[in-house]
């Protein structure tokens, strides 16, 4: 499992979710599901599919963190790339401003 | 709260918790079904919550593993849609399981029983016949080998 540590808005959530032990709870219950297989559409939900692979929205309380799942040799390796909610112009409008001002993407590796 | 901090916090979570993450995986395993149930019949969260006389929050804590399944689940589910869960029981290692039984004891297994398990420390297997659940099992049959 990788973090975007180049979105601010994402390291701020992810750290607020690891501060709170209902929070920390429920995500470890995701990648833990995602991990054994035995996830559901509440947890992880398919968003879209790309060349390179697919996007999921690990679901934490009124959390979304925007997830690309890519397999390489066999392994998922999920890239946490986006913090955000359901879908609105206003969120529309953020991720476009986001992602027109990214010049450069760090991903750092969280071993669990 | 640093990178190294974000690290160790999720990890120590999981170590002191191990036990009551698994728990909340079986239970998983079981709603996944249930998940994949409503995606068959094109119900959501909420139109089950209604059907069963459940709380909508009830389904979405069952649904995200906070709270897990109970029978008392499981028996509203299947009279409400007329379904049956069938539980099985596989060993971590089968191969090797199948390989110590003779072929007339597979060939038995494989149409007669829906539930079977090994008791290593005697090395004899047990299995039951038409069991009703997981929890409520009747009609225990055993057989040495």
């Amino acid at each position: 499992m990788y973090l975007n540590q180049s979105n601010s808005d994402l390291t701020k959530k992810f750290t607020e979710i690891n501060r709170n032990e209902k929070l920390t709870r429920k995500f470890v219950l995701v990648i833990e599901a995602v991990k054994t297989n035995s996830h559901n559409k509440t947890q992880y939900n398919w968003e879209a599919d790309f060349d390179c692979g697919s996007v999921y929205a690990i679901k934490v309380d009124t959390h979304r963190f925007y997830t690309l799942q890519i397999t390489n040799n066999n392994y998922r390796e999920l890239f946490i790339c986006r913090y955000g909610k359901k879908e609105s112009q206003e969120n529309t409008k953020k991720l476009t401003t986001t992602i027109d001002t990214i010049e450069s993407i760090q991903i750092e590796k969280i071993e669990l | 709260m640093n990178d190294v901090t974000q690290k160790i916090s999720i990890q120590s979570y999981i170590d002191k918790n191990r036990d009551k993450i698994d728990e909340s995986l079986v239970s998983l395993r079981i709603m996944k079904e249930v998940d994949k149930f409503l995606d068959y019949k094109n119900l959501s969260n909420r139109d089950l919550s209604v059907k069963l006389g459940f709380s909508e929050s009830y389904i979405s804590q069952l649904m995200s593993g906070v709270k897990s399944v109970n029978v008392s689940f499981i028996n509203k589910f299947e009279k409400c849609f007329a379904t049956k869960f069938d539980f099985k029981i596989y060993l971590e290692n089968e191969e090797i399981f199948l390989q110590r039984l003779d072929e007339k004891v597979q060939f038995n297994l494989n149409i007669s029983f829906n539930m079977f398990f090994v008791n290593k420390e005697r090395s004899k297997f047990s299995f039951t016949q038409n069991s009703k659940s997981m929890f409520n099992v009747t009609d225990v049959e055993y057989e040495s080998l």
